[in-house]
């Protein structure tokens, strides 16, 4: 079965400013409808109830942060199977290993590209829909 | 992406490059006291806090153009990781901290400079004690 094209994306990261850059990025150059929140718990929360095609989601953030967010998604019923691309700052390989090891679809590295960043969304949901 | 909408991607990008300096000196002057702390009081729990700003100085810097800072901030992400994250015995030493986060304070200096306020004075480095 043919997925449907990437059209909503909920953006999780708790700096305001890196947020708005990809925020801007994806809607810019991809065309994307971009929800955003600062926290697990609020992506959580909207991720049920605006069910987003995919979840972009940083790995180091206050109180629950990535890989603590996804397991919650995994658990609820309404978010169990929406695909989740963790972003993070350039790190160790082994950590990049664990962090797909987690169920994460992807792992995009900081600094991503503002002009690039759509293209390597989209790219990894083409695979991901296939 | 036709030229207007060019044009106002990166004068919102110059907003928010604008707006993330601020965000910068704060972590920067986070960062020296967490440090000034761990030298003087060889406070090993101050090394969880060092390690996020440093991530997230080490993710953001570059996004806004601060590639010196950045590496920097990688540096000493990676120095203190293996500590934190407990995988290996750490041998990182205060000295060693308190000198990844002068080379930060040294890389968002420049950036800062001509900015208004003083970034945090130096953390001094007087300790060579190891805390790992």
């Amino acid at each position: 079965m043919t997925r449907p094209r990437l059209q909503t994306v909920l953006l999780v990261d708790d700096e305001h400013d890196v947020r708005m850059v990809a925020k801007m990025a994806l809607e810019f150059f991809g065309g994307l409808r971009v929800l955003d929140v600062p926290s697990g718990e609020e992506a959580l929360a909207i991720a049920a109830e605006e069910r987003p095609d995919l979840i972009l989601l940083d790995v180091m953030m206050p109180g629950m942060d990535g890989p603590m967010t996804l397991k919650s998604l995994r658990g609820g019923t309404q978010t169990a199977k929406i695909p989740v691309v963790f972003l993070t700052a350039k790190t160790l390989p082994e950590e990049m290993r664990a962090l797909r090891q987690l169920g994460a679809l992807y792992v995009v590295e900081k600094p991503f590209d503002p002009a690039t960043l759509a293209t390597e969304i989209e790219s990894v949901w083409s695979r991901y829909a296939q | 992406m036709n030229d207007h909408l060019h044009k106002v991607f990166q004068d919102k990008l110059a907003e928010l490059r604008l707006s993330y300096l601020s965000q910068l000196r704060a972590h920067v002057d986070d960062l020296i006291q967490l440090a000034r702390s761990l030298e003087a009081h060889r406070d090993l729990t101050s090394l969880p806090a060092i390690h996020r700003l440093a991530h997230s100085l080490s993710g953001s810097a570059p996004t806004f153009g601060f590639h010196e800072t950045g590496r920097a901030a990688t540096e000493l992400e990676r120095l203190i990781a293996p500590h934190v994250l407990g995988a290996v015995p750490s041998a990182v030493t205060a000295k060693d901290v308190v000198e990844g986060v002068e080379r930060i304070r040294a890389a968002a200096g420049q950036v800062l400079e001509g900015q208004s306020g003083e970034l945090g004075s130096a953390v001094h480095t007087k300790s060579r004690g190891q805390v790992g």
